[in-house]
């Protein structure tokens, strides 16, 4: 197939799988050969316990997730809250960060859209915060399942603000090169690329 | 108990929105499920391995190393060494979740393990030069990592902070 975009991305997303699929290996040749096969038998039986207690909540996922694509389309997410601004929009693009699922390839395409609607950098940020910290799905199936339940009560609560937080800071700073953004726009567009 | 409860929160949101989108009569189940299916194809494998993985780790690794680099009484530099672990950690959550949690069993503090989480999803370096940069734009991506750099620490040092004081009252 000789689409350029499809084809650059799939082996990205191999070789991740790759990667784990090697260090997994490797860990367990080494805890095999180090150990003995006592403890590496002993290893296996307890992931594949964790395993089997993951999987229920792993189907629960991909189908939230895949109905939550499908009911809240993002092109409407965007420009609803695009359009949003001043401490409410930065309130809301953390929300909308930890209600949304799916991975960096919905998130940041998101973003994009959300700054053609009119968000701000502050917004952005927000909103990339609150999906990176916040995110209900990303927490509910992989962080509950992994780390004991007071651990996750702990980090999501102590996170709760930090996308507004992180929202406001990022339009203190950098709203002033944003007010100067006309001027060296049109200078470096020319030079880009 | 925890567990069930998080399944039963789970398993009432998909059949709330099952039923949202079933009332839609357009074919939004069947979308759904699609998608649901294309996800659990990427995702099954990767989480098969993480688990492994990061058990074989656990197991290979001696905990008072764990302890001394990453445990709860490093403070901040042990903060600082796990914010820095987390930022170079790559992969999805199920690789990140799998090797902080056996950390945290096996020596690691709760407020070093807490910046370890926050350092990966703020600013994964992996996530951050494949995805955000080309998407958003390096000038996007460096201001939103710059005021988001020491959140980390700080979420660690509040977690800390929480501990001392559950302590002293308990």
């Amino acid at each position: 197939m000789p689409d350029p975009a499809h084809a650059g991305r799939r082996p990205k997303g191999d070789v991740g799988l790759l990667v784990v699929a090697s260090v997994a290996i490797t860990a367990g040749a080494l805890c095999y050969f180090l150990k003995g096969p006592e403890v590496f038998l002993a290893t296996l039986g307890d992931d594949l316990d964790l395993l089997l207690s993951i999987l229920p909540k792993v189907l629960a996922g991909v189908l939230l997730s895949g109905l939550l694509t499908v009911l809240l389309p993002q092109d409407k997410v965007a420009r609803w809250m695009g359009a949003r601004s001043g401490l409410r929009g930065l309130v809301l693009a953390g929300l909308a960060g930890a209600l949304l699922p799916g991975g960096p390839m919905m998130a940041f395409p998101l973003t994009v859209a959300l700054g053609v609607a009119g968000a701000d950098i502050g917004t952005a940020t927000a909103f990339i915060a609150g999906w990176s910290l916040l995110n209900l799905n990303r927490t509910l199936v992989w962080e509950m399942s992994f780390f004991p339940h007071d651990f996750v009560y702990l980090r999501y609560g102590l996170s709760l603000l930090v996308p507004v937080l992180l929202g406001l800071s990022a339009r203190a700073i950098f709203a002033r090169t944003k007010a100067e953004a006309p001027r060296k726009d049109s200078a470096s567009e020319g030079n880009a690329e | 108990m925890n567990i069930v409860i998080a399944s039963l929160l789970l398993y009432g949101a998909v059949f709330v929105l099952g039923r949202i989108a079933w009332q839609r009569h357009d074919g939004s189940v069947r979308r759904s499920l699609d998608l649901a299916l294309i996800q659990a194809r990427l995702v099954a494998p990767r989480i098969f391995f993480a688990v492994l993985g990061a058990g074989f780790i656990a197991a290979l690794v001696p905990p008072e190393l764990v302890a001394a680099i990453i445990g709860g009484d490093t403070g901040f530099l042990g903060l600082l060494i796990a914010s820095a672990l987390g930022a170079v950690t790559p992969g999805g959550p199920m690789l990140a979740f799998a090797v902080g949690s056996a950390a945290l069993e096996v020596g690691g503090g709760t407020p070093q393990i807490i910046a370890f989480v926050t350092a990966w999803g703020l600013y994964n370096l992996n996530r951050t030069t494949v995805w955000e940069m080309p998407i958003i734009g390096r000038r996007a991506t460096l201001q939103r990592i710059a005021v988001a750099l020491p959140v980390p620490l700080l979420l660690g040092l509040a977690a800390g902070e929480i501990a001392r004081l559950a302590a002293s009252f308990g």
